[in-house]
């Protein structure tokens, strides 16, 4: 029955469209003939809006609270959630900026009986699945969690109450934890590691004789090279793979912000940085932005102003964009989408979000984790912290981009 | 334009619109070739190691170069590619791998008119033939392998294709001038001709023709691998490549054959097992999958197609190389060919009122099999092969995976200023280690070592940026060998220039 209805409705379709096509012949012989390239010319316009239409993904930004919660803000709503909730004396820090929109690893650190331990977990933004990736053993804590570019690895920093911390690298699925060296007193400290590749990563060994060191690590064939080595004080360094980039601050030891020069390093090779001005402080490169072709973001000051520049690894390119921050501000971090600009205040708790073409305030949020909060646990509770430590200590958020349906408003 | 100019443009017929994506294929890949050799994006093994073989063949150095160990060798070593010798009149003339790109990508591209005839003959119907000749252009595999430096083997693809051709056309000669070309592009190819020696057999019931084919095919293989590339190998032994590759099976072909024969079932489970189904899936779906209801045409290219599965090279098992090129066309023939067997098997049905009812059979009438389907099934396979093209195919501005050799991503205008500085530098007659990458643009000389490997190499040419071999190269190596040669004394740092090094070997 259906089948013939639906017959006899295509029928009286046809039939009424062949009286209509009748009355427009001309219209008609010209369909027939050239139709085709109304449809091709349809079918590249639907092509062209598609590509430029963006898909539905909004920007979040997770922060640890000042509780040790991992809470996600969306800045253009303001709706946020908690990832993950601080509670029996376990709380959340250390929180990665890197892996994708769908990784998230932060360090728990937990307090009980007199000790301290810390785990890393991972959260799969997806799935919202979440999973701890090393078990610390009490007086140990795997400290600033970070992805590899594949994210199938993590790298973190080990402290202990026996021996200088050390890099330590593991699968993201929990399997095969390496340290870069022997876990031993005695030898220098390792700190601010950052991925080279799946089975490399770049880590600053801090010796006794003041001076800091560059390495590059193999930990798969157990291979290094030595980079670099200063008596200055250097920051979190970030890498561009694409230009095998390595961009990192320094300044004399104890001088402020406004005296950090920004280096770049091509293999062996430091190569100079255009169009940053003389007596210019650059300071905090973030982590490559891939919506701007690998862009860091940067904060630059001249001692009365500061604010956002953007440093493009490849052509080795600085400016100034129209984003200005308060004084004293770090740890600049661009939105997934290349759209916003954020920053913490000098202690960490506090963060602001602007627009990067702008400058326009979009959020701002109070009551983040204190930088240091980490450094401080683990020196009460005996374990070895070199003060150099506290020049890798990085802010407590991460941006990520998360399907318009998998963020509950 | 004129009336008439117009409508030839409106109705195009099947084989211009085949000739026009033929030729704009060759002329779009001719033109990205040479512009991924001059952004340094081309690569030591293989662009640089083919180039040096047939510049060192136009000097009587038949297909000699310089080996991943550093030392002069012949080519015949590891493969039997004597195609090259083909390009050495080329480089009398004019000594440039660019013979090479232009070459590869006009074979490749016009690989879709042989394939456009094929097609037309199993599946009668222009315009599907045309579409499934014009899809296999768009395959995405298919472009990466082309743009992947040069390989004798990419042009295998084509010169089959017209080898099946003129087997079907039942004229001998022009077989078997294809079938002799196509053999000489890599040892194996002959193993496919040795295949269309049994299509001779059957079912074309030609056994005359068939079984010389297949005889004279496979004892041209077997004289290679046991005979010819053991020459040229310490103590006479096979190509290292095959302990390599196939050392599940024993790392020899008696292996290979022996175990086909006693665990069959355990060849079969490995050919099956992780990426490789992927790759068998991915071969067959990117055609449509049609190609399985022509298990004849399809086993043309089963030897090929065992060779790749069989073997531990992850390239081998990944449709973006070379080693698929000969496979991917003969996978759209059999799509054609297996689309009629289809439409055959549900026109048998029809005709025997095997369809439930007498409404499906007024539903799928003569008519739709006959004509409707075929052309919609070619347009969609078509529509695909454009998709997914956009989606994993490595034209620029499409999402290719990064890492892969494909990717045209060039570097900033003054790294690339300072890289021709440096190949500038460099005399001509000088051995030189040099990054994989500028390894191409030096080639013509007699020692060319890939960096880290250095030797005795009088110049050290090292790109900082991409330092090392491929994508997976060893960053703290590379740093390694950099900072020895920064401190070593019998080098001295002639050239810095954005992270492009040049050391030259004090006297």
């Amino acid at each position: 029955m259906r089948f013939s209805l639906l017959n006899r409705a295509a029928n009286d379709l046809d039939a009424r469209l062949d009286r209509r096509l009748l009355r427009h012949r001309r219209f008609t012989r010209g369909f027939a003939r050239y139709g085709w390239v109304t449809f091709v010319a349809l079918a590249l316009v639907i092509t062209l809006v598609a590509s430029f239409t963006k898909v539905g993904r909004s920007q979040q930004i997770l922060y640890v609270s000042e509780g040790g919660d991992v809470v996600m803000l969306d800045p253009d709503s303001g709706a946020s959630s908690v990832i993950y909730e601080a509670g029996d004396g376990a709380y959340a820090t250390g929180l990665t900026r890197t892996g994708g929109s769908r990784n998230l690893a932060f360090t728990v650190l937990k307090e009980s009986g007199g000790t301290l331990r810390g785990d890393i977990y991972t959260v799969d933004m997806n799935r919202e699945a979440r999973a701890r990736i090393t078990n610390a053993a009490p007086g140990e804590v795997f400290a600033s969690p970070d992805f590899s570019f594949g994210t199938g690895g993590v790298s973190a920093t080990h402290y202990s109450r026996t021996a200088p911390p050390n890099t330590f690298t593991v699968q993201s699925i929990g399997y095969g934890g390496i340290f870069l060296e022997p876990n031993l007193p005695g030898r220098p400290a390792l700190l601010g590691p950052v991925w080279i590749s799946e089975n490399a990563l770049f880590s600053w060994s801090a010796g006794e004789s003041g001076r800091m060191v560059l390495k590059a690590y193999n930990f798969a064939e157990r291979r290094q090279a030595t980079v670099y080595e200063t008596r200055n004080e250097v920051g979190y360094p970030a890498y561009h793979r694409d230009s095998n980039a390595l961009v990192f601050a320094e300044r004399p030891r104890g001088a402020p912000l406004a005296e950090s020069r920004l280096r770049l390093l091509v293999g062996t090779d430091f190569l100079p940085i255009s169009g940053i001005e003389e007596g210019t402080g650059v300071y905090d490169p973030s982590p490559p932005t891939p919506a701007l072709d690998g862009e860091m973001a940067v904060i630059w000051t001249d001692g009365e102003e500061w604010g956002i520049g953007l440093l493009d690894p490849e052509t080795r390119e600085f400016r100034r964009t129209d984003v200005r921050v308060p004084a004293g501000s770090r740890n600049p971090q661009i939105s997934r989408n290349g759209d916003y600009v954020a920053t913490t205040g000098p202690d960490g708790t506090r963060l602001l979000i602007q627009e990067l073409a702008t400058g326009r305030e979009v959020a701002r949020v109070e009551g983040l984790q204190r930088l240091g909060t980490t450094m401080n646990k683990m020196k009460e509770h005996g374990l070895r912290v070199p003060p150099e430590a506290e020049w890798f200590t990085q802010a407590n958020f991460g941006w990520r981009a998360l399907r318009d349906g998998q963020v509950e408003p | 334009m004129s009336r008439k100019a117009l409508r030839r443009l409106a109705y195009p017929k099947p084989g211009a619109f085949v000739l026009f994506f033929a030729l704009l294929y060759s002329v779009l890949f001719v033109f990205l070739s040479i512009y991924k050799h001059e952004i340094y994006a081309s690569s030591r093994f293989d662009l640089g190691n083919m180039d040096q073989a047939v510049w060192n063949s136009a000097r009587g150095d038949i297909l000699e170069a310089t080996d991943e160990t550093g030392e002069i060798s012949s080519r015949l070593k590891n493969h039997a590619d004597f195609l090259l010798l083909a390009f050495v009149p080329f480089y009398w003339i004019y000594e440039s791998p660019y013979w090479l790109l232009i070459v590869q990508a006009i074979t490749v591209g016009l690989g879709a008119i042989p394939l456009y005839w094929l097609c037309l003959r199993f599946l009668g119907r222009q315009w599907p033939a045309a579409f499934i000749a014009v899809a296999y252009l768009f395959n995405p595999g298919l472009q990466a392998a082309n743009l992947f430096d040069f390989h004798a083997q990419m042009m295998a693809g084509t010169l089959l294709l017209f080898a099946f051709h003129y087997l079907l056309e039942r004229r001998l000669k022009l077989f078997l001038l294809f079938a002799v070309l196509a053999a000489l592009a890599k040892e194996e190819i002959v193993l496919l001709v040795a295949m269309m020696g049994l299509y001779a057999v059957w079912p074309l019931k030609r056994p005359k023709w068939g079984i010389p084919i297949f005889l004279a095919g496979t004892a041209y293989f077997l004289f290679v691998m046991k005979v010819l590339i053991p020459a040229f190998n310490p103590d006479g032994d096979t190509s290292e490549l095959v302990g390599v590759r196939y050392e599940a099976f024993g790392g020899s072909i008696t292996g290979v054959l022996r175990t086909a024969l006693t665990d069959p079932f355990f060849m079969l489970g490995y050919a099956l097992s992780g990426a490789r189904l992927q790759y068998i899936l991915q071969l067959l779906g990117l055609a449509g999958g049609f190609a399985v209801f022509s298990p004849l045409v399809l086993a043309i290219p089963l030897p090929e197609l065992a060779i790749n599965v069989l073997s531990q090279r992850p390239q081998m098992v990944s449709i973006r190389y070379h080693y698929s090129a000969p496979i991917i066309p003969f996978v759209y023939l059999a799509t054609a060919a297996g689309l009629y067997n289809v439409l055959r098997f549900a026109l048998w049905l029809r005709a025997r009122n095997r369809f439930p009812g007498p409404r499906m059979r007024r539903l799928i009438s003569r008519e739709l099999l006959v004509e409707r389907v075929p052309l919609l099934v070619a347009l969609f396979i078509l529509l695909m092969n454009v998709q997914m093209n956009y989606e994993i195919g490595p034209l620029p501005w499409f999402h290719s995976p990064e890492n892969h050799s494909s990717v045209i991503d060039p570097p900033a205008p003054e790294h690339l200023e300072a890289l021709d500085g440096a190949v500038a530098r460099i005399p001509p007659e000088a051995s030189v280690s040099a990054s994989n990458w500028i390894g191409p643009h030096l080639a013509h000389r007699d020692y060319l070592y890939l960096f880290p490997l250095i030797k005795d190499a009088d110049y050290v040419v090292v790109d900082e940026r991409k330092p090392g071999y491929d994508t997976f190269v060893e960053p703290v190596v590379a740093l390694q060998s950099v900072r020895n040669l920064r401190e070593d004394d019998s080098y001295e740092l002639i050239y810095s220039e954005n992270g492009v090094l040049v050391f030259e070997r004090r006297p």
